[in-house]
């Protein structure tokens, strides 16, 4: 579900750097209180933009007081907005759809959508392009059939439905937090996010050439990805806080795009003073992917940041969530629509 | 370096030092490279091999956990599934294997966990023991790779090292799949610390400088000198970032190396450049490559010892190089350098100088030797050479003195007969050597009759010299006898003849000649035919030639007559002038002698003899005299007029002075008054008159007497008695009566006198009496000065 590349670091950084917010779990928040931004997962280049905007003041320029919070395996980000423990998260679509769809549309703790950043997929299934036992290759998706799949289960209905299109019938099983499994040789094709364990395969020995990628967005599978969230109620309390802090995000991003390097260097210093065990070159790609993945090209590929309506009705197709996912106006926020200004 | 130049010493040290110090260098640089290659080896061959020991230690200590934990998967598969027996059996595991950190048993998700009593169970060693927890997040576990991978590969494997919360320690685990009915009912693991990992591998001897360094088979950097690496960065990731082009080189070639199970290699290190060796194994159970890091400065530390102690030997050797270097040097330039203070010593006219006493028979011994001799001989040469030097300066001072003695007995007295007015007579001998072998004589027989000799012996030196003062006596002594010049050659021919022995001869000429007659009466005992320069011309004397003397007795000899013209001039001359060479062995000639004879007139007969003689030199050119040079000349001149103008006919005039037609004259003509004066102690105002009217007189005669270039004799002659002084001035210029010149007329003033005439008038007035006789185309003047009888004070 939500990955890096997880190797073994000393993650009693990560357990301080959770006691205060551990604080803060019990008591719902005041107005008057720092906006608190939890993160999907670790500190990680995903989210540079908002590292960038907390830096370069576009918080506190809007009249915010933001802090910052790491997610991690054992904390899920949507949860606390809606336990109202966060303000704001970082938060995949998927997931959180799969979320809206279990509650009532229009509940108050139902997360909104500010800001698409994703909305150029980036999830793949990479295979061993000889297969796991390297005799048996896998150029397509028909190759797929009968093989080995490891499959994050947040997007196992997508990568379902991708099966189901090619007409074909792997061996499914759960994927969690490392490649080990794929490494091994243990399957013969595993989930990734192209900005992070494409990349790490690479950084651990497999040539591109050994690999086969099915790019689901080059496949026609699209499915936006990272975007900001808030408590739907907290939205209609404070819209113009909320709006504020979108802005000053998407600035942030924007910021980043125009100084990666800047953006790298504040990433690094998060990334360091919680002692995770990421490499500099692997932040480089991620960040240079997830820009990719957040500024499109040209006008007419996506709306920076925003999540078009067809987006939001396919994912939900792909997810298989059709139906019982709250109204497009329900869910995305005007920001999110049309955009900030 | 000049100074290496001067001194052979230093040369012949340097040369031993440099020849033996290059070999003894090269020697040494040969075995140092030798043995900087073997300890090279050597040491390569150390990490190799403790990279193999490192990688064999780590997979048995791997293969005794896997031991261990698949013991224990069998056991806990067979045994009822309760708390009790997992934890006892944990326990037990890590209690009886020191090695393993922890060790856990995870019941598969679908197990039933409320008979079994526990979900995950796990033991690990703590400082005071071993203590048992149950996992605080199962869910979490079954997503770890440890449960993860042997469920799904459902087989066991070794994870890659990963940070356990609950223990907070970084570990790697070997996880058992317990398969019942090819069902997962259990996981079971055994951890090792990497703490214990790293401990291990830094208890190793890696030196000061080496460091262990670990990377995962995927190439994750697990154990590395530095630090901020581990767990982070990958061989790839690295070269994904590297900063220099060099830096990504060196890591590729690092990257590559590793693909290969073991190895080493050298690589620059990432930043400071500098070069470090990498020697690795596998640890064939996990695939992990064990390596050690060593600075190239700690593999050749030992080699860098190596180089310092061997130029320390180096030098030491050639330190001690010195000493025999410069004593076989010395032992050259030792004696050499005493040698050269004897040779001063010699130079200096010390003999007794001491020489180097060592007793060697080689080179240096010989030369020792040599100059010892050397010096001996010269002994003995120098006090020949003085001995024969004094001899040598004997004799010629000896012959200085015979030399001085032979021309004793020549007659050198010239003009030799000056009461004889008109007797020229000149004589020269030029000896080619100290004492020779020509003679001249010449002698009055009595008034009217003159003796003259000219000869010469054969060969040359003491020998010739002898017997030519033998001749010369013996033939005037005949001559006075005999007064025949014939009949004297006979007879010295036989008295030389006599006895001999040596064989020498004299060839002689010799003549009597009669002054009033004018007639030479003469006979040649095989000389040199005389010349005749008579009215101009020259002709050889020629007489039937005779034997010369000394040669054979009993020989006749023939006399022969001619009459001297007035004026005419004889010379006698020996072969010394005819035969004179020059450089190109050309000779002089009777030709050439003629030649000059007449080309040249003298007017006097020594101005002819030194002509010759001057012509003779000119001739030779610098070549050396090979023989004497004798010449006589003589003129008779009748002036039995002379002395008849100034009425003293048969006096001889106390003085006679010729000179001839130049200015030049004059100052003799003053000595010669200045002479007189002297001797006849005229009153000064008498020789300052005298001086003043000659001196007019002279220069009237000279500047206007001759028509031509020719030299003329002007003759002086004067008669001195107490009261009267009479000079007779002859000349044979145009003829000019003094006394017969008009009085100038003192009455005109001076521009308008005729040239000439005052001095005139001056010396008429002077003298007490001039008179004029032109006789034999000659002028005669006589001045006549009375001197007062008062006697001057």
């Amino acid at each position: 579900m939500f990955t890096s590349s997880r190797g073994p670091g000393p993650l009693i950084a990560l357990l301080l750097a959770m006691l205060p917010a551990a604080l803060f779990w019990a008591t719902p928040l005041q107005a008057a209180q720092p906006l608190r931004l939890v993160l999907q997962w670790e500190h990680q280049a995903q989210f540079a933009g908002y590292y960038v905007a907390q830096e370069l003041g576009y918080y506190a320029e809007e009249g915010l007081q933001v802090e910052i919070v790491p997610g991690g395996p054992a904390i899920d980000a949507p949860t606390l907005v809606e336990n109202g423990e966060a303000d704001f998260c970082s938060a995949m679509l998927a997931p959180v759809l799969a979320r809206q769809a279990e509650i009532p549309a229009t509940a108050e703790r139902g997360l909104v959508l500010l800001l698409q950043l994703i909305n150029r997929s980036t999830l793949t299934l990479v295979a061993w392009k000889n297969g796991a036992d390297g005799h048996s290759p896998i150029h397509t998706a028909a190759d797929l059939d009968d093989r080995r799949v490891s499959l994050w289960p947040a997007f196992a209905t997508a990568y379902h439905q991708f099966f189901a299109r090619q007409g074909v019938r792997p061996q499914v099983v759960p994927q969690h937090y490392s490649l080990s499994l794929f490494l091994r040789r243990g399957v013969d094709a595993c989930s990734a996010m192209l900005y992070n364990e494409y990349h790490s395969l690479l950084q651990q020995g497999v040539s591109r050439d050994e690999l086969t990628l099915f790019d689901f967005h080059a496949l026609g599978f699209y499915l936006p990805e990272d975007g900001l969230y808030c408590r739907r109620g907290f939205y209609q309390q404070q819209p113009q806080r909320c709006a504020a802090f979108a802005r000053a995000s998407l600035r942030g991003w924007q910021t980043a795009r125009q100084q990666p390097q800047l953006a790298l260097d504040l990433v690094m210093r998060q990334v360091e003073a919680a002692n995770l065990p990421v490499n500099r070159a692997h932040m480089a790609w991620m960040l240079q992917q997830v820009l990719q993945a957040i500024f499109a090209p040209d006008d007419q590929a996506w709306p920076t940041g925003r999540l078009r309506p067809a987006d939001y009705t396919g994912a939900g197709t792909l997810l298989g969530l059709s139906g019982r996912l709250p109204s497009y106006d329900a869910f995305v926020t005007p920001e999110a629509r049309h955009g900030l200004h | 370096m000049a100074f290496i130049k001067r001194s052979l010493f230093l040369r012949l040290a340097l040369l031993i030092l440099g020849g033996a110090g290059l070999v003894l260098l090269a020697l040494i640089s040969l075995n140092h490279f030798d043995m900087r290659r073997q300890l090279l080896a050597d040491q390569r061959q150390l990490y190799h091999a403790l990279a193999d020991a490192a990688a064999a230690r780590f997979d048995l200590n791997l293969q005794q956990v896997q031991q261990v934990v698949e013991e224990a998967a069998i056991l806990f598969a067979h045994q009822p599934r309760t708390r009790l027996g997992a934890v006892n059996l944990l326990e037990q595991m890590l209690r009886r294997h020191p090695e393993l950190y922890g060790s856990a048993i995870a019941l598969a998700p679908q197990q039933d966990t409320v008979d079994a009593g526990f979900r995950i169970l796990y033991s690990w060693r703590t400082t005071d023991g071993i203590s048992t927890i149950d996992r605080s997040n199962p869910q979490q576990d079954y997503q770890s790779d440890w449960f993860y991978l042997p469920e799904q590969l459902r087989r066991p494997v070794w994870t890659d090292p990963y940070f356990d919360a609950d223990v907070q320690t970084l570990m790697v685990t070997y996880c058992v799949p317990v398969l019942v009915d090819d069902q997962l009912v259990a996981v079971i693991t055994g951890d090792l610390s990497l703490a214990g990992l790293r401990q291990r591998l830094g208890a190793l001897e890696l030196g000061s400088q080496g460091q262990p360094m670990l990377v995962s088979q995927f190439g994750r950097i697990i154990l590395h000198p530095r630090p901020n690496w581990e767990h982070r960065e990958t061989l790839h990731s690295l070269i994904e970032a590297a900063a220099s082009d060099r830096d990504r080189a060196s890591l590729e070639q690092l990257r590559n190396a590793l693909r290969q199970p073991e190895g080493g290699l050298r690589f620059l290190q990432i930043g400071n450049e500098r070069p470090a060796w990498l020697y690795f194994a596998t640890a064939n159970l996990t695939g992990w490559k064990i390596g050690f890091i060593i600075p190239e400065q700690q593999i050749l530390a030992p080699v860098v010892v190596l180089a310092i102690k061997t130029t320390l030997i180096s030098l030491a050797g050639l330190l001690l190089l010195l000493l025999p270097a410069f004593t076989i040097a010395r032992t050259i330039t030792r004696p050499l350098q005493k040698l050269c203070g004897c040779a001063e010593q010699l130079a200096g006219g010390n003999f007794a100088a001491p020489l180097p006493t060592e007793r060697r028979s080689d080179e240096i011994g010989r030369l020792i030797d040599a100059f010892g001799q050397m010096r001996v001989d010269l002994q003995n040469h120098i006090q020949q050479l003085t001995a024969t030097t004094a001899e040598k300066e004997k004799i010629a001072s000896e012959l200085a003195i015979a030399r001085d003695i032979q021309h004793s007995i020549l007659p050198k007295l010239f003009p030799p007969f000056p009461q004889r007015a008109g007797l020229d007579l000149y004589a020269l001998l030029e000896s080619a050597r100290e004492v020779g072998g020509d003679l001249y004589d010449f002698a009055l027989l009595d008034d009217d009759r003159l003796y003259l000799c000219i000869g010469d012996v054969s060969g040359k030196g003491v020998p010739a010299s002898l017997f030519m003062a033998v001749g010369k006596t013996l033939l005037k002594s005949t001559m006075q006898t005999l007064q025949d010049p014939a009949r004297t050659l006979e007879h010295v021919n036989n008295e030389l003849a006599q006895g001999n022995d040596s064989c020498m001869f004299i060839t002689a000429f010799c003549a009597l000649f009669d002054l009033r007659s004018r007639e030479l009466l003469y006979a040649n005992a095989g000389h040199n035919p005389p010349v005749i320069i008579e009215e101009g011309q020259t002709r050889l004397l020629e007489a039937a030639s005779c034997p010369p003397l000394a040669a054979l007795e009993g020989l006749s000899y023939h006399n022969q007559r001619l009459t001297l013209a007035d004026g005419a001039r004889l010379l006698l001359y020996t072969d010394g002038v005819t035969e004179a060479m020059n450089p190109q062995q050309q000779l002089f000639g009777e030709a050439r002698l003629c030649q000059l004879l007449q080309s040249q007139p003298a007017r006097t007969a020594e101005g002819c003899v030194s002509s010759i003689a001057r012509a003779i030199r000119q001739f030779a050119n610098g070549a050396e005299q090979s023989d004497d040079i004798t010449l006589l000349c003589l003129s008779y001149r009748d002036h039995a007029a002379a002395g008849e103008t100034c009425g003293h006919n048969s006096q001889s005039p106390t003085s006679l002075l010729v000179l001839t037609n130049h200015l030049s004259e004059l100052p003799r003509l003053v000595a010669w008054l200045e002479e007189l004066h002297r001797k006849l102690a005229w009153p000064l105002e008498v020789l300052q008159q005298l001086n003043l009217v000659l001196e007019e007189w002279l220069v009237n005669v000279i500047s206007y007497a001759f028509d031509d270039t020719q030299l003329h004799e002007i003759e002086l002659r004067l008669w001195h008695r107490p009261d009267q002084i009479r000079l007779e001035v002859c000349d044979d210029g145009r003829p000019f009566d003094p006394t017969a010149q008009p009085e100038p007329d003192l009455s005109l003033p001076i521009e308008q006198r005729p040239i000439g005439g005052l001095g005139l008038h001056f010396i008429l007035n002077s003298l007490d009496e001039v008179r004029y006789q032109r006789q034999g185309g000659r002028n005669q003047v006589c001045f006549v000065k009375q001197l007062t009888t008062t006697v001057n004070s």
